[in-house]
C-alpha cells in the first residue's frame, strides 16, 4: 500500500498551500498569551525575589521607624528639658525648704514662747512629722520628675508653682494661727494634702507614660507588698 | 551562508520567544501561521473551527518552546503540534470513532494522473467521514506509519489499515464523481 501518484500529488499541493489567517486570530492568541503569563506571574509572585525583597525592605522601614520615633519621644526629648524641670524642680524645693525651714523656725518660736502644755508638745511633734514628710516626698518628685515628658513637667511646675502658692497661705495663716496658738491642728492636715496632691499628680503621670512592662512589674510588686504586710500582720496577730 | 543565516535567526528568534518577547512569537506566528492554518484546514472543513484550532495549537507551540531542542526543522515540530491539536479536536469536539474492522482489501495502485486544484482536493478531502480523513491525512500527506496513526488516535493497527483502504475507495469514487461532473460541464 504505497502512497500512489494521486497522493504524492495531494501531498505537494497541501503542503504548497497557505491560508491566510483572519487579522483577529493574533489578537485572539495575544491576550490567551498575557493571561498565561499573568496566571504565571501571579503564582510565582508570592514567591518570587522581588517581593520578598520589597516585603523585607517594609519591614526593615517600619523597624527603623519605630526604633527612631518611639524611643526619642521618651529618652532624646526629656533630657534637655530634665535639666531645666530639674533646675525649676530644685529651686521649687529650695523655696519649699525655706518655707519649711520657716515654718520649723516659727515653729520652734513658737514653742520657745509657750513650752508649758502637753497639748503644745504634741503640736511640736506633729509639726516636725509634718515638715518631714515633705521633704521625703519633694524627693521623691525629684525622682520621678527626672523620668518625665515636658508636659509632665509644666504639670509639677504648675504644681509646684501652686504648691508654693499653698505654702505662703499656709506660712501666713501658721503664723498668725501659731502666733495665736488656738488651731495647731490646721498646720497638720495642710502638709498633708500638699503632700499628697503632688504625689498623686506625678504618679499618675508616671503611670500614663509607662510601658505595659512596667505597669505589670508595678501592679505585681504592689500585690507582693499587700500580701507580704498582710502576712505580716496575720503573723502578728 | 544564507541558509546558516536564516538558521541562526530562528534559533534567537525561538530564545526570545521562549522568554515570551511577543514581537519574536508575533513574528514566528507571522511565519508559520498561513501553513498550519492550511494544515488544519486539512481536517475541518470549518474554517473557522479550523483557525480556533490553530490558535491553541500556537498555544502550545509557545507555552512548550522551551521544550523544543532544535534537532530536528521548527516547521515540522509546529506541524506534529497543529496535526495532533486538530486529531484531539476531532476526537473530542466532534466524538469520531473508528469502526473496528480489519477486513480491507489490498488494492492495486491506481494511478491517477490528473490535475487537480487545490480546492479540488481540499473538496475530495473533506467530502471523506472524519475517521478515513485523519487516516489518510496521516498517512499519504504527514507520512506517519500505520503503527504511528494506532498509537496517536488509540486505535488498533489493522483498524488504521483498514481505514486507510475505505478512504481510498471512496477518494477514488468521488475523484471520477468529479471528473465526470468537470467532463459534464466542459
Amino acid at each position: 500500500m504505497e502512497p500512489n501518484k494521486l497522493e504524492t500529488q495531494i501531498r505537494e499541493q497541501l503542503n504548497a498551500r497557505e491560508i491566510q489567517p483572519s487579522p483577529t486570530a493574533w489578537d485572539r492568541l495575544d491576550a490567551m498569551l498575557t493571561l498565561t503569563e499573568d496566571k504565571k506571574t501571579k503564582r510565582i509572585a508570592f514567591l518570587s525575589y522581588k517581593n520578598i525583597g520589597i516585603a523585607a525592605s517594609v519591614l526593615l522601614f517600619l523597624s527603623l521607624g519605630l526604633f527612631y520615633f518611639s524611643p526619642k519621644e521618651n529618652a532624646i526629648k526629656p533630657e534637655n528639658n530634665v535639666v531645666i524641670g530639674n533646675d525649676t524642680v530644685n529651686s521649687n524645693n529650695n523655696d519649699s525648704q525655706l518655707v519649711s525651714l520657716k515654718k520649723e523656725a516659727q515653729v520652734a518660736e513658737s514653742t520657745d514662747n509657750r513650752q508649758q502644755t502637753n497639748q503644745e508638745l504634741q503640736t511640736k511633734t506633729h509639726n516636725q512629722q509634718a515638715i518631714i514628710n515633705p521633704i521625703i516626698s519633694q524627693d521623691k518628685e525629684i525622682e520621678f520628675q527626672s523620668n518625665e515628658v515636658i508636659a509632665q513637667n509644666q504639670l509639677t511646675r504648675v504644681a509646684s508653682s501652686k504648691e508654693i502658692k499653698i505654702s505662703n497661705a499656709i506660712k501666713v495663716n501658721a503664723a498668725d494661727l501659731l502666733a495665736a496658738v488656738d488651731t495647731p491642728t490646721k498646720i497638720n492636715t495642710s502638709p498633708k494634702i500638699k503632700v499628697n496632691a503632688n504625689s498623686l499628680l506625678s504618679q499618675v503621670d508616671g503611670e500614663l507614660d509607662q510601658t505595659f512592662k512596667e505597669k505589670a512589674f508595678i501592679r505585681i510588686s504592689k500585690n507582693y507588698k499587700e500580701i507580704k504586710v498582710a502576712l505580716e500582720t496575720r503573723n502578728q496577730e | 551562508m544564507k541558509v546558516i543565516h536564516l538558521h541562526t535567526e530562528e534559533k534567537e528568534l525561538i530564545e526570545q520567544a521562549v522568554e515570551s518577547n511577543r514581537h519574536a512569537q508575533h513574528q514566528i506566528y507571522s511565519k508559520f501561521s498561513p501553513k498550519m492554518l492550511g494544515v488544519c484546514r486539512q481536517y475541518i472543513k470549518d474554517l473557522h473551527l479550523a483557525e480556533d484550532v490553530m490558535i491553541t495549537a500556537f498555544m502550545k507551540v509557545f507555552t512548550s518552546l522551551k521544550n523544543f531542542k532544535h534537532e530536528g526543522s521548527f516547521e515540522g515540530w509546529i506541524r506534529r503540534i497543529m496535526v495532533n491539536e486538530c486529531i484531539s479536536f476531532l476526537r473530542v469536539q466532534k466524538k469520531v470513532k473508528f469502526l473496528e474492522d480489519e477486513n480491507y482489501q489490498e488494492e492495486s495502485s491506481n494511478n491517477i494522473e490528473s490535475q487537480f486544484s487545490v480546492e479540488d482536493i481540499q473538496f475530495l478531502i473533506d467530502s471523506l467521514p472524519d475517521g478515513y480523513k485523519m487516516v489518510f491525512n496521516l498517512y499519504a500527506i504527514e507520512g506517519y506509519k500505520h503503527q504511528e496513526i494506532a498509537e496517536l488516535l488509540g486505535i488498533k493497527e489493522g483498524t488504521s489499515k483498514s481505514q486507510l483502504s475505505h478512504a481510498r475507495k471512496m477518494l477514488q469514487n468521488n475523484i471520477s464523481k468529479l471528473k465526470n461532473y468537470t467532463n459534464g460541464t466542459e
